[in-house]
């Protein structure tokens, strides 16, 4: 009887596909190591090159140019530290809110602040409840790092609330006046 | 080309651009659809410090810049008019060289204050300046915060920006992270403080502003955006009046980023996600999500997900001993973890630590407070935060980005093995996803040190000896708790460790007094060797494996011997076992010991311990024994030799005191540490052959012996074989001469040879020479023999075997000896010349057997005697008185070829020269008187001169040839002797001789008056 020796197509095409993928494989690898290495750049040449990219580059560009050319809107234009240090009563928004633990917490928004320390002092009669905490920095208003003050340490009343904030080398201060019950 | 290698090409290409994009990175491109308000980015994402080492922050930067490499020189066209970058520069202060980020380097300010730290860029490195890569690594390792949220929010915040800008200004770098730029400026614009001016305080107080804002979110006085809850967040500042929404902040990570930008994208801006929306619109947080997704990939993390925080140190232990141990574990996923104490009231699936590698191992290192044997811990021990505070109060839950410690007990099994053991853990949900999966499965590396150790387990009773006794089975069992095999002196060397042995104790390596021969070196180690060891169970091993596991025991077998002369008492000798060369001292809870009694009893020990003796049958032997008393007592004279055991019947003689003992002591006293003797004499009457029979001192009849001497007596047949050892030169002799020879035979035999002085006092026969061949033939040459056939019957030497040293006794030679005969060959005067072979043999004499097997021969020759003598002088003719005397004299010369000798000298058989009358010869002399006989002037030389005949001769009864011979004599004239003249003829002759005449007459002519 006559030996067929020749394979079957299938065959051929599993072969090949297993050639392939494996040439494949070490090529890419090597294509990602030079990518990953900084050695060639293909991947942002192909990123530069959409138009999404290139809209985003044009808003990047103008931003550089704001800041360097000290234009209006820029984020980072303000080198006249005066402009942060000429803090007024104003600049300080205290407000509270009573816990349900019978705590007070005392608010403090703080305008135009890049840092600072916030002195509390409760006066309620001649009681006094004094507390200090930095300030947080935070891009819209900063504020204080926390005032929660049980009721028991002062006892209920009139709380005369003054909050003073020293922030390079000035002092600004503002207070309010609860009714705590 | 074929159609099968194009479809491969097609298939290559397509798999390379696969694997390209999916390799480099995992980054996402996302879309308006993809936006979630309030969840921006998961809290494990956010708090991933360790997400990127420094160096992928510099190989990031380094794939970053545009266009590939850093225009440092400007020489492209400005992008923002005014020529080339170079020129632009130049005219807006900042002339080149340009540094990009990725090579900036900055002194690092930490502390705000006045001024720009120094910085690298556009000129020369200052010292202590670290790399951007590396600014943003600190910054994220300090406040707990991701390098890849860093780098996004200098992505989106810095002008240029940075990340990509290959021709920054140093202004650029000045605010670069938009931090303490309060919203102050005109229409909400940015006022920056110049306190925190610089690159690296920015980095840094982005950085602490973003982990400040989560630690600080939960607290009643936060006034910002809060997680967990609804939040109003506008589109754009408020001054735009643009209006927000409301938007619920799922986590603290998004909270932060609407703390830290406070506005959220409105659609118009997510609707052109790369570009501008319209007037209302703000980018920070939209930029924020959509660069960290195209850099590195979803900000949400997997449901569940793991990071290895911290542990405890590797502990060191000891077989039996137990510590606790910790594992730190981030939850990196986007759900909240529960342990047993909250996941039911939750309802979820308890998060426990497990055991892996593989999955629900069995550690050998189980606890009883694991929840099984491959669940170290249930419950969080400890939960931290995401800046890796703990709680103060334990939440027993841990949400994304925080961390759990699981404590737990590690107990190493008692006899566990050293080494160090590499006990793999992992975080499960129990009955719920598995295995949470972590970028890196912690390890513990447990190191089970080598312990050596021991406990006492038994050992023989307490012995009761005599001094100088010895207890040879004595032994202490030490079974091994530690870790480590022990190994004895057999073992140690072929596997490389220290040997195990026993040692005195109290204080370590005592020297002992109870050591004997059998211990080691310096009296200190009665034993390197297991005699015995026991598995676990008790059980004998079969074979000695001389090799003792952890859990088995060691039979250690030694001999205590008391001291010669021991004081009595009680003893306590203290014993315990080391490792040589290794720990030392075994570490055992008790040190065994041995106390040892010596009793005050008398005790005696042989010198030697056994001993052959041999003697003939028939014969006497008497020897020696000695024995050491090591008591403490005296023995006296009625200290005796015992028979212990043994049949002596045969070998006893009858000098015995008795059947059983063999002697009493020589000595009148023998004090402790003496020797006494004791001589034995044995008869052999009994059968030939061995008996053994044991000896000890006995008092009362009792023996005191520590061991008895054993005798090996055996009884030989006699045996007087000889042999042939040496003898004189053959002879060659003269008729009418003598010759000494000699002739030596060696004894090897077993009987001591007696010659005839010795040999009757000890009633043996003696060993004499005999002529034979055959035996008793009578010799021709026998003149001088004692008898016919016995040439000699004395021994003229004994020499020991060495045919040399004398021996003490000449008269009897032991088996090995070597005796020489001496006898005289006497050659008669008629014998004919000629060679004669004489046999001659030791004998018996009178014995039974007499032949000793051994023949010897001379070969004799003898030569012809020549008697000649010849007139050499005499004295004058001598004129006499009647009734008076006269002296005269003749002198011979020997002219022959024989030694002339006179009757005194005259060897037995050989023949004397006398002076004889003659003429007739022997004829009766008138003057005859005075001479020695009637016709014998002389028997004996008068004189011997030398040939001068002057001189003497040093013999004077022998006549060399050459030498004259002087008879001097007295002629008596008698009285009735007629006057006149009378002549006397004389002659020398050979007395007795057949050949007498010896050829010359002389004569005096006498006058008589």
């Amino acid at each position: 009887m006559k030996i067929n020796t020749k394979s079957r197509p299938t065959e051929h095409i599993y072969k090949y596909l297993i050639m392939a993928v494996g040439v494949a494989a070490i090529i890419g690898l090597s294509f990602a190591a030079l990518e990953l290495t900084g050695v060639t750049h293909l991947i942002n040449k192909i990123d530069d090159d959409s138009t999404q990219l290139k809209e985003a580059s044009k808003i990047d560009a103008q931003n550089k140019k704001d800041l360097i050319e000290n234009k209006a809107g820029s984020s980072n234009t303000a080198t006249d530290p005066s402009i942060i240090t000429n803090h007024k009563s104003s600049d300080i928004i205290l407000s509270t809110q009573r816990e349900a633990n019978d705590n007070i917490t005392i608010i403090a928004r703080l305008k135009n602040y890049s840092d600072g320390t916030c002195d509390l002092t409760i006066k309620n009669g001649d009681k006094t409840y004094m507390d200090s905490v930095p300030v947080i920095y935070q891009p819209e208003a900063s504020t204080c790092a926390g005032f929660n003050v049980p009721i028991k340490a002062i006892g209920s009343g009139s709380w005369q609330i003054s909050l003073s904030i020293t922030s390079k080398g000035q002092v600004a201060s503002n207070s309010i006046s609860v009714e705590v019950q | 080309m074929t159609r099968n290698i194009k479809f491969a090409l097609t298939i290559t290409v397509l798999v390379i651009l696969g694997l390209s994009f999916g390799l480099y990175s995992n980054s996402y491109a996302v879309t308006a659809a993809d936006w979630k308000a309030g969840r921006i980015i998961d809290d494990a994402i956010f708090t991933d410090k360790d997400s990127m080492s420094v160096d992928q922050i510099q190989l990031f930067l380094n794939s970053k810049v545009r266009n590939g490499q850093c225009d440092t020189n400007g020489i492209r066209t400005s992008e923002l008019g005014g020529g080339t970058r170079a020129q632009y520069g130049a005219a807006n202060g900042n002339p080149i060289p340009f540094t990009c980020l990725k090579d900036f380097y900055e002194v690092p300010k930490i502390d705000p204050g006045p001024g720009i730290p120094a910085n690298n860029y556009g000129g020369v490195m200052p010292n202590g300046a670290k790399s951007a890569a590396r600014l943003i690594w600190d910054a994220g390792q300090r406040y707990n915060i991701s390098p890849r949220v860093l780098l996004v929010k200098l992505g989106t915040e810095s002008a240029g920006p940075l990340t990509s800008d290959d021709w920054p200004f140093i202004k650029q770098y000045t605010y670069a992270m938009g931090a303490h730029c309060p919203d102050s400026g005109p229409n909400g614009s940015a006022n920056c403080d110049t306190d925190y001016a610089g690159f690296s305080i920015q980095i840094s107080e982005s950085a602490r502003l973003l982990r400040w804002y989560l630690d600080s979110m939960t607290q009643p006085w936060w006034s910002y955006k809060k997680p967990y809850q609804t939040n109003s967040i506008l589109w754009n500042v408020s001054q735009t009046g643009c209006g927000g929404s409301n938007v619920y902040i799922e986590n603290k990570a998004t909270a932060a980023l609407y703390t830290y930008t406070p506005y959220q994208p409105n659609p118009a801006a997510l609707n052109n996600m790369y570009g501008t929306g319209d007037s209302c619109s703000a980018y920070g947080n939209r930029n924020f999500w959509r660069v960290f997704n195209d850099w590195f990939g979803p900000t949400y993390a997997p449901s569940y997900a793991a990071e290895y925080v911290t542990q405890s140190p590797y502990p060191n232990l000891n077989p039996g001993q137990t510590t606790v141990a910790f594992i730190q574990i981030r939850n990196m996923g986007n759900r909240i973890w529960y342990d047993d104490t909250t996941a039911t009231a939750n309802g979820n699936k308890p998060i426990h630590l497990a055991t892996t590698s593989p999955i629900n191992r069995n550690s050998d290192f189980k606890d009883d407070s694991w929840l099984s044997d491959n669940r170290p811990s249930g419950t969080f021990s400890i939960v931290y935060d995401s800046n890796g505070n703990p709680y103060t109060s334990n939440p027993h839950s841990v949400k994304p980005g925080e961390s759990a410690r699981f404590e737990f007990k590690i107990k190493v099994p008692n006899s566990y093995l050293p080494g160090t053991y590499h006990e793999h853990l992992t975080v499960v949900e129990e009955s719920g996803n598995g295995v949470i999966p972590m970028p890196v499965t912690p390890w513990l590396d447990i190191i089970v040190n080598k312990v050596v150790s021991a406990n006492y387990a038994s050992q023989s009773t307490y012995p009761i000896l005599k001094p100088g006794e010895a207890k040879k089975d004595s032994f202490i069992t030490y079974k091994n708790t530690g870790n480590t095999s022990w190994y004895d002196n057999s073992s140690a060397a072929q596997n490389n460790s220290n040997p195990v042995r026993l040692a005195t104790m109290t204080p370590v390596n005592r020297i002992s007094i109870f050591a004997d021969s059998s211990w080691e070196t310096n009296r200190d180690r009665p034993t390197g060797l297991f005699a015995m060891v026991y598995r676990s169970d008790g059980s004998e091993y079969l074979s000695n494996p001389h090799i003792v596991k952890p859990g088995e025991s060691a039979k250690f077998q030694f001999t205590i011997q008391t001291p010669d002369n021991n004081i009595p008492g009680v003893y306590r000798e203290y014993l315990s076992i080391i490792e040589e060369g290794g720990v030392g001292i075994i570490n055992t809870p008790i040190i065994a010991w041995m106390d040892i009694t010596t009793t005050d009893s008398p005790s005696a020990r042989p010198i030697i311990d056994s001993l052959s003796e041999k003697i003939v049958r028939t014969n006497t032997l008497t020897k020696t024994y000695q024995f050491k008393n090591t008591g403490t007592t005296t023995w006296d004279s009625s200290t005796q030799l015992k028979i212990v055991s043994g049949n002596v019947t045969g070998v006893e003689s009858s000098n015995w005191p008795s059947h059983s003992i063999a002697a009493t002591i020589n000595e009148a006293t023998v004090i402790p540490g003496q020797i006494g003797t004791f001589d034995v004499t044995f008869k052999a009457t009994g059968i030939i052959g061995s008996r053994i029979i044991k000896i000890a001192p006995a008092i009362n009849g009792n023996s005191i012996s520590l061991n008895d001497m054993t005798i090996n007596i055996k009884i030989d047949a006699p045996d007087y074989t000889a042999t042939y050892v040496s003898q004189s030169d053959y002879p060659t002799i003269t008729q009418n001469s003598s010759l000494n020879s000699m002739l030596r035979f060696k004894n090897i035999g077993n009987v001591t040879w007696y010659d005839t002085t010795s040999a009757v006092s000890v009633g043996a026969n003696p060993v004499v020479l005999a002529a034979t061949n055959p035996i008793n033939r009578l010799s021709v040459f026998k003149a001088a023999f004692v008898r016919a056939d016995r040439p000699s019957i004395l021994f003229n030497k004994v020499l020991k075997s060495d045919n040399i040293t004398p021996t003490n006794n000449q008269h009897a030679a032991d088996p090995g000896d070597i005796i020489e005969f001496k006898f005289t060959i006497t050659a008669p005067d008629n014998l004919t010349p000629g060679v004669y072979q004489e046999f001659f043999q030791p004998i018996v004499e009178g014995g039974s057997p007499w032949n000793m097997k051994q023949i010897a021969w001379t070969n004799v020759k003898v030569t012809p005697g020549y008697n000649i003598a010849s007139f050499y002088g005499q004295s004058n003719y001598p004129t006499v008185n009647r009734g008076g005397s006269v002296d005269s004299y003749f002198m011979f010369k020997n002219s022959g070829n024989t030694k002339w000798y006179d009757s005194l000298s005259a060897p037995i058989g050989v023949r004397p020269v006398s002076l004889a009358t003659t003429n007739p010869i022997n004829r009766l002399s008138l003057f005859k008187a005075n001479f020695a006989t009637s016709n014998r002037t002389n028997l004996q030389f008068s004189s011997v001169y030398n040939s001068d005949g002057l001189t003497l001769s040093d013999d004077q009864h022998l006549v060399q040839p050459g030498q004259i011979a002087k008879y001097s004599f007295s002629l008596k004239a008698p009285l009735g002797l007629s006057p006149g003249l009378y002549r006397e003829s004389f002659q020398p002759i050979l007395e007795g001789a057949n050949q007498w005449s010896m050829q010359q007459t002389a004569w005096l002519d006498v006058t008589v008056k």
